[in-house]
């Protein structure tokens, strides 16, 4: 495999998103699942401005074999392999390390489920895996069911970021969780990066907004009749949402709050 | 008995690539896990034993 260059470099003053001891320009990781065909996967990353991109390992099917993945994401983007397929701990770890030895660097997403229905992650699982990996040297973002304990767990077993689910995989139902999300970018110092469920570029906007860090999607692009706007969309989304949560928002208000001047009016003064 | 990708195949003292070419895979598409142990590209010409486990693993799109 050629040679890949894993995270940007500190730039000064602009926003960028850190893993660990690596700089990103873009918030929107990218998956590469579901694609019609390998060009327009391709071209949907180019079009989405990701610098990290997601894809799986498997088995090969030896009687089907089917191009690489690899050879058609580009060459300047950050390889983020994920443990899909693994029930456990053990299962997820062989995995990271069957991937890195294959030359995609040291940034996993630990992705352990054993619930087949709504492909719920396996919290418990997730952070034993997540502490074997990270004491051997990995970049670790592990997937989970978003709840404080579990997400403090992971970050004192070293991981880079957490990432909290908005609703089932592939659901495209957006964030239903977003009480359970905000309290974690609350509390947890690595970065939140809301993972799965994310179906509309609004559903991006909404996560960044409420403070995520960044956000990672796939079907929503590649299941979508035009992915590569589809991917350009998000792109949009998720620096209008960052944008947003920079410069903070007013106060909410239970009663209308008139934005012109209530004096001068043109009529009879009362 | 050789075991490749979970199934049984008969042993016949071949190697990893002669394996691989009679599979008709590309060593470029695929990573060599050999007993467990990831191989390099210039490893496969190491010979296959009785017992040894052989998996052929590759990249695909996910999220």
């Amino acid at each position: 495999m050629k040679k890949r260059q894993y995270g940007g470099i500190l730039m000064k003053n602009k926003d960028q998103l850190q893993l660990g001891d690596h700089f990103f320009n873009s918030r929107l990781l990218v998956g590469t699942g579901k694609y019609e065909n390998h060009d327009i996967m391709k071209k949907s990353i180019e079009a989405s401005g990701t610098e990290m991109v997601t894809m799986a390992l498997r088995r090969g099917d030896l009687k089907n074999p089917k191009e690489n993945v690899l050879n058609f994401i580009p060459e300047n983007m950050t390889l983020l392999p994920n443990t899909s397929g693994a029930r456990n701990a053990e299962e997820a770890i062989r995995i990271a390390k069957i991937a890195r030895a294959a030359g995609c660097g040291n940034f996993i997403k630990i992705e352990v489920i054993s619930d087949q229905k709504y492909l719920l992650p396996d919290n418990y699982e997730t952070i034993k895996a997540t502490k074997a990996l990270a004491s051997e040297g990995f970049h670790v973002l592990p997937y989970m069911s978003p709840d404080l304990m579990a997400a403090k767990e992971m970050e004192k077993a070293g991981a880079k970021a957490v990432m909290p689910l908005g609703s089932p995989i592939g659901s495209n139902r957006g964030i239903e969780n977003k009480g359970l999300i905000k309290i974690l970018i609350n509390e947890i110092k690595v970065p939140i990066i809301v993972d799965a469920g994310i179906g509309k570029p609004s559903h991006a906007a909404e996560a960044m907004e409420l403070g995520a860090k960044a956000v990672l999607v796939n079907t929503a692009i590649a299941a979508s009749k035009d992915p590569i706007e589809m991917a350009r969309a998000f792109d949009y989304a998720v620096k209008a949402g960052r944008l947003a949560y920079l410069s903070k928002f007013g106060e909410v208000k239970a009663r209308g709050d008139a934005s012109s001047p209530l004096t001068g009016f043109l009529r009879k003064e009362q | 008995m050789i075991i490749v990708n979970g199934k049984e195949y008969p042993y016949q003292g071949k190697s990893i690539q002669w394996i691989l070419e009679t599979l008709k895979l590309e060593p470029s598409m695929v990573i060599v896990e050999h007993n467990q142990r990831i191989l390099e590209k210039n490893q496969l010409s190491t010979e296959m034993e009785k017992g040894d486990q052989l998996e052929l693993i590759t990249f695909l799109g996910g999220g």
